[in-house]
């Protein structure tokens, strides 16, 4: 029988939810309980959860199962299902990740991955058994399940579950359970530094870990005004990548150059086809990535020499590599965005609007004209309708909304007839007073 | 104090709204003061929905659980911020 995941955590490991505490006996003797749902072809048919002992006790089970968890979502298709997604022992755990072409894809990791992942973060954070770590992130991702939750039970800290809808209830669980560590993706961050003014008390942060998007340098500087004896963590990485690459602490005076840092032991980066200024794509090779996805071989990023981290995968973000090793993520390949810590493909948000009746829309990424560090989500349209952001809301991620949604008679487009992405971002940019294109 | 009026053209615009931004397994009793239980995932869908269908910027004050815990609760606080009633 194999190993459990929670055989391979600290066994001084707590995770606090509210009045109860948990150690990794109750994990493992929920996950022996657990009858997990079986699909038509017998295999596992449920998605990781947001919830820590839920994800916690899922994997386990998973283990114990020797299954192999399908996201239901995929599961219109049993008799496809059967044949292509077949589990293999010892994978554990399928995270959902957004493609760049707006059709998400499901990462396959093996119990030995995300353990070599948790230890590769635990160590990089200095995570100690005395931390608490406050875990405000959902578990349905790589950040919050494997760089927070399973990071923090390797080295046998508390986790302090702090879930609030609200910032303001999220701070004062925190303070409360003695939060010393903390991670959140910029918006996340962003919201919780708003909120502080209004809060009894703060938790005694010594560290803030930033990642799933750029750290805008004013949105440090305002966390470390905040809380000046914080080390600020910015994190860089992929779901693919289990999900961590590279890291870089405030206290690295290369952190205030941009940089994301340098790539983790055992991990390798490389710049795919660099032009002469040495950007390119940025592909990577770590012992911690996913065995591959559900819906597929892995494309070989190719390139050049296979790593002794293993395969190379591309991330789809453009970047450099300094020759001291300083990795700079400059944007993406593709069209694709990053919301609330969310992958969003533009391509997908415009097919959504005809979707839902435009004849012709293209989607942008304006900057926020508040403190929002990740931009705004806007589209211009064409076509005999009115549409709402409303009416796009399901088609979107969770917690990712178009804030700007304009009308227009025709979409700009280039003397080649291709939308003309510039003058559609100047137009959205515009209000409706400006221009006489709108259609009120 | 805010019309009745102006509350009740509110709280009907709210709910094509309420009903976009809440995730499908959120059943949420329909009454003006029934209280509301949201995720953090839904109030950050729900508070960028109100600011795009409303024209309004909802400050930190503003995101606070009391302004959120029902109905008549968002719809007055849209009505403070100046969105238009309907």
């Amino acid at each position: 029988m194999t190993a459990g995941l929670v055989e391979l955590l600290s066994p001084r490991f707590t995770l606090h939810m509210g009045e109860h505490a948990l150690g990794l006996d109750a994990i493992a003797r929920h996950a022996r309980e657990t009858t997990l749902p079986a699909n038509i072809a017998g295999r596992v048919v449920t998605t990781p959860a947001r919830d820590p002992f839920e994800a916690l006790r899922y994997i386990e089970a998973c283990i114990q199962a020797d299954a192999l968890p399908v996201p239901s979502a995929l599961c219109s298709t049993p008799a496809v299902l059967d044949e292509r997604f077949t589990a293999i022992a010892g994978d554990v755990l399928v995270l959902r990740t957004s493609g760049s072409t707006g059709a998400p894809r499901h990462a396959v990791f093996h119990r030995d991955a995300l353990a070599r992942s948790a230890a590769l973060i635990a160590a990089d954070l200095a995570l100690q058994p005395d931390d608490v770590v406050g875990l405000v992130l959902p578990c349905d991702h790589g950040f919050g399940l494997v760089g927070q939750l399973l990071a923090a039970a390797m080295v046998g800290a508390r986790v302090q579950w702090a879930p609030g809808a609200f910032a303001q209830q999220r701070i004062a669980a925190l303070a409360a359970g003695g939060a010393t560590v903390l991670a959140a993706v910029p918006f996340g961050l962003a919201q919780l530094l708003a909120a502080l003014p209004g809060c009894a008390s703060l938790p005694p942060l010594r560290q803030v870990g930033v990642a799933g998007g750029a750290l805008p340098r004013g949105l440090a500087e305002a966390a470390l005004r905040t809380f000046p004896r914080v080390e600020l963590v910015h994190q860089y990485g992929c779901t693919e990548a289990g999900p961590r690459l590279t890291s870089i602490s405030s206290r690295n005076p290369a952190f205030w150059t941009g940089s994301v840092g340098r790539a983790l032991p055992g991990v390798s980066i490389a710049v795919l086809d660099p032009d002469d200024a040495g950007e390119g794509e940025l592909t990577f090779a770590s012992p911690s990535a996913m065995t591959r996805y559900l819906e597929g071989a892995v494309e070989s990023a190719q390139a050049g020499t296979p790593s002794a981290s293993g395969r190379w995968l591309r991330t789809g973000d453009r970047g450099s590599v300094t020759a001291d090793g300083l990795v700079f993520v400059t944007g993406r390949t593709d069209d694709v965005v990053k919301l609330r810590g969310e992958k969003v493909s533009l391509a997908s948000v415009a097919r959504a609007t005809e979707e839902a009746g435009a004849e012709d829309a293209i989607a942008c990424c304006l900057p926020s004209e508040s403190s929002d560090p990740d931009g705004i989500l806007a589209v211009l349209y064409a076509g005999d309708v009115s549409l709402s952001p409303r009416d796009l809301a399901r088609s979107l991620p969770r917690g990712v909304v178009v804030k700007r949604l304009r009308h227009v008679s025709q979409l700009p487009r280039t003397l080649s007839g291709k939308v003309d992405r510039v003058a559609a971002a100047q137009l959205l940019t515009r209000t409706a007073d400006d221009h006489p294109a709108y259609r009120p | 104090m805010t019309s009745p009026t102006a509350l009740s053209a509110m709280l009907a615009a709210l709910e094509p709204v309420l009903a976009a931004a809440l995730e499908p397994d959120t059943v949420l009793p329909d009454a003006p003061d029934a209280l509301m239980d949201l995720r953090s995932i839904e109030v950050v869908t729900l508070v960028d929905l109100l600011e795009a269908e409303f024209d309004v910027v909802f400050g930190s004050d503003d995101v606070r659980p009391e302004h959120f815990a029902t109905r008549r609760a968002i719809a007055e606080r849209l009505l403070a911020l100046g969105a238009p009633c309907g």
